[in-house]
């Protein structure tokens, strides 16, 4: 009868909230305050999928829902960055009824990489997206193995694990999983290399016999085709693949059939549509209408946007500080490019978590892939833009063509006045707008 | 004059920037004027601790700290011979670990016993900024932690003086080990290049072991001083 009342509670607050458009997170945590177990009160839907990993779990779930919905399903599911425990929560109670039946025909819910194994066991999914695990906030999360451990705590053998093959990080939940596994893979293209381009990688060796692992190519840091030198582990049979990757034509062929238009240039956008789509031809939704909805799916000008400032492309490309992978995969994309160019680096503060000015990120961030590249100048923004240019130096890059500005209007003045070329514009995710606002205004006057 | 350096499990220790350190050395070295030779040694490697002037070990995670613990300790008399003989090392976060006489993580483990401490792996990491003294150099070392050790009987000369942050164990102001040139710390990244001042030591201590003499050429380090200044800075205005 309490958890009735605290259900019933939460949905006022919820409407409360609505009313007075207030944040996502609050009615979950008054709620878990009144009644900790408030979780096992509700009562699923047949269809539970939870995706979690270190990035793209906000984008994929988003994909996901959006494809089920397009094919009549409703669906509850978390708005990008309620993914702890209270927003779960308050995901629940919007979509309950008052005696706590959840009313919609499938939850899907990103939940932060760390918090799976308090959510788990009452919102118990079918389904488990588990997109990467990479370097990410180290001050919070301490590295890669222990976010492994904490999610490897919320997995129990009913969970159907959806794993990217050529990761062979994501293999260490293989190795200990008695369910259903379904990978997803990328073919060999064009795009991928035979020698390792990056120096700090999070595996090496092999999960199962601690033996070197061996690549026949790479498509991005050490994800690819491997195998162990010394025992059988190898990347495993993927169920769906991308045969084709057409970067001119914004294009890629899943199963040598399927053809979806993407938005992003970005290879984490293609693992990121190849997971969703994954997962909803797994539970049996129509391919063609999965493609279908993924094409559609409006460019996020948050995530990765282009246009032209006079007669010059910029491409801004959003990263994660703390994160060295999303800003390899920015300097793995800028460096196919080999035009004359400028590339803007920068953020506006490290994280909005805490105050630390730790910066041995920097460091496991390859930059030595821009050194050979055509680049009238480098300018470097923001509080750390000596940490940054400094980077840079040890990367061999001449000093001379490196900048540094204080505020993103100071740069963007130089950049309109006394660069040359393209401009790639790698940024943490807090400098996108800015950078676009102060490029695009002085454009238009 | 060539200086040989080894960067030892580059491919295990890599957990935190630990390349920059090596960079920063080659760097500075070779501005001088000096010939610089590299080589990445790991778990598949026999390795000649007598070929190389200056030796690297950087942060890993537990796990790959244990694999690189296990071939690292037939090397113990090498090890110990050569920081007798003054040969350099840089031994950053949890590498200082291996140097010990054991560590406790799940399960005991016997370690290099170079030096007396002993080291207990918590659930809990000790992180966050750093701001020490050191009597090598003039000027603060700045720095970051992020680690699960705790050392405890440590005897020999530590390597800073902590004013923020956390020495060996809790409460602790000192951290750090420092005996002849060896120079091991719990500090984790590219400490060089965000301590100019100490990367100039370094540099200067390993070229004039070779050539008391030699006549050093101006460093050029402007970039680095000024993120170390900015640090500085913000530290003063947060404190």
């Amino acid at each position: 009868m309490y958890h009735i009342l605290c259900i019933i509670l939460g949905k006022v607050i919820v409407l409360i909230g609505k009313i007075c458009k207030r944040g996502s997170s609050l009615p979950g945590l008054i709620v878990l305050k009144l009644d900790k177990h408030i979780l096992e009160s509700f009562q699923l839907p047949k269809l539970v999928i939870a995706v979690t990993g270190s990035s793209g779990k906000g984008s994929i779930s988003t994909l996901i829902a959006k494809i089920l919905t397009n094919q009549n399903y409703t669906v509850a599911h978390n708005k990008v960055g309620s993914n702890l425990t209270p927003g779960i929560v308050t995901l629940l109670l919007e979509h309950s009824s008052l005696l706590g039946k959840i009313k919609t025909d499938a939850i899907v819910y990103e939940i932060d990489e760390r918090y799976a194994k308090y959510v788990f066991d009452a919102i118990t999914p079918n389904y488990v997206v588990i997109s990467n695990i990479s370097r990410d906030q180290p001050p919070r999360q301490g590295h890669f193995d222990l976010v492994f451990e904490e999610i490897q705590k919320a997995i129990t053998p009913s969970m159907h694990l959806i794993l990217n093959a050529d990761d062979p990080y994501l293999q260490k939940f293989a190795l200990n999983h008695h369910g259903p596994i379904t990978y997803y893979s990328i073919e060999k293209n064009q795009y991928s290399y035979t020698k390792n381009k990056f120096m700090n990688l999070n595996l090496n060796y092999c999960p199962k016999c601690n033996q070197k692992l061996e690549y026949n190519y790479y498509n991005f840091e050490n994800i690819g085709d491997y195998h162990c030198s010394s025992c059988q582990f190898q990347k495993p049979k993927a169920d769906t693949i991308i045969t084709k990757i057409d970067y001119t034509h914004y294009k890629i062929v899943i199963d040598g059939t399927y053809t979806i238009e993407l938005p992003h240039l970005i290879l984490y956008d293609v693992y990121n549509t190849l997971a969703a789509f994954t997962i909803t031809s797994l539970i049996g939704l129509q391919k063609e209408k999965i493609c279908d909805t993924l094409s559609h799916i409006h460019k996020n000008k948050k995530l990765f946007h282009v246009f032209t400032y006079h007669d010059r492309i910029v491409t801004v490309l959003n990263n994660k500080n703390e994160n060295s992978s999303t800003f390899n995969q920015s300097l793995l994309y800028v460096s196919r490019y080999k035009e004359e160019k400028t590339i803007v680096i920068g953020w506006k503060e490290i994280s909005r978590r805490y105050q630390f000015d730790d910066l041995s990120w920097l460091y496991d961030i390859d930059f030595e892939l821009l050194n050979k590249l055509n680049v009238h100048k480098f300018v470097c923004v923001g509080i750390h833009r000596y940490d940054i240019a400094t980077r840079l130096k040890y990367a061999g890059i001449d000093e001379k063509t490196i900048t540094v500005f204080d505020t993103i209007e100071e740069s963007t003045n130089y950049i309109q006045q006394k660069t040359k070329g393209n401009i790639y514009a790698i940024l943490n995710f807090d400098y996108v707008e800015p950078f676009q606002q102060a490029m695009k205004e002085s454009d238009a006057s | 004059m060539t200086v040989h350096i080894a960067h030892l499990y580059y491919d295990l220790m890599n957990l935190y920037g630990e390349s920059g350190n090596v960079k920063a050395l080659k760097m500075q070295l070779e501005e001088q004027g000096v010939k610089v030779k590299i080589d990445f040694l790991t778990m598949q490697d026999k390795i000649h601790f007598s070929d190389y002037d200056f030796i690297y070990i950087g942060m890993g995670t537990e796990q790959n700290q244990q694999m690189v613990l296990k071939h690292i300790l037939p090397y113990k008399k090498e090890i110990t011979k050569a920081i007798e003989q003054g040969k350099f090392f840089l031994i950053t976060g949890n590498a200082i670990e291996l140097f010990g006489k054991s560590i406790i993580a799940n399960k005991k483990m016997r370690a290099l016993n170079i030096f007396h401490f002993e080291t207990k792996q918590e659930q809990m990491r000790i992180v966050g900024e750093v701001l020490a003294t050191t009597t090598l150099i003039s000027k603060p070392i700045i720095g970051f932690q992020n680690r699960s050790g705790v050392m405890k009987n440590v005897k020999e000369e530590p390597l800073f003086i902590i004013e923020k942050g956390t020495g060996y164990a809790p409460k602790i102001v000192e951290e750090g080990i420092h005996k002849n040139h060896f120079y091991g710390t719990y500090l984790i990244g590219p400490i060089l290049i965000r301590n100019p001042e100490f990367l100039k030591y370094l540099v200067k201590q390993i070229i004039q072991q070779k050539d008391s003499k030699f006549k050093f050429k101006p460093f050029h380090l402007t970039l680095e001083n000024k993120a170390y200044q900015n640090f500085i800075q913000k530290y003063n205005e947060k404190s």
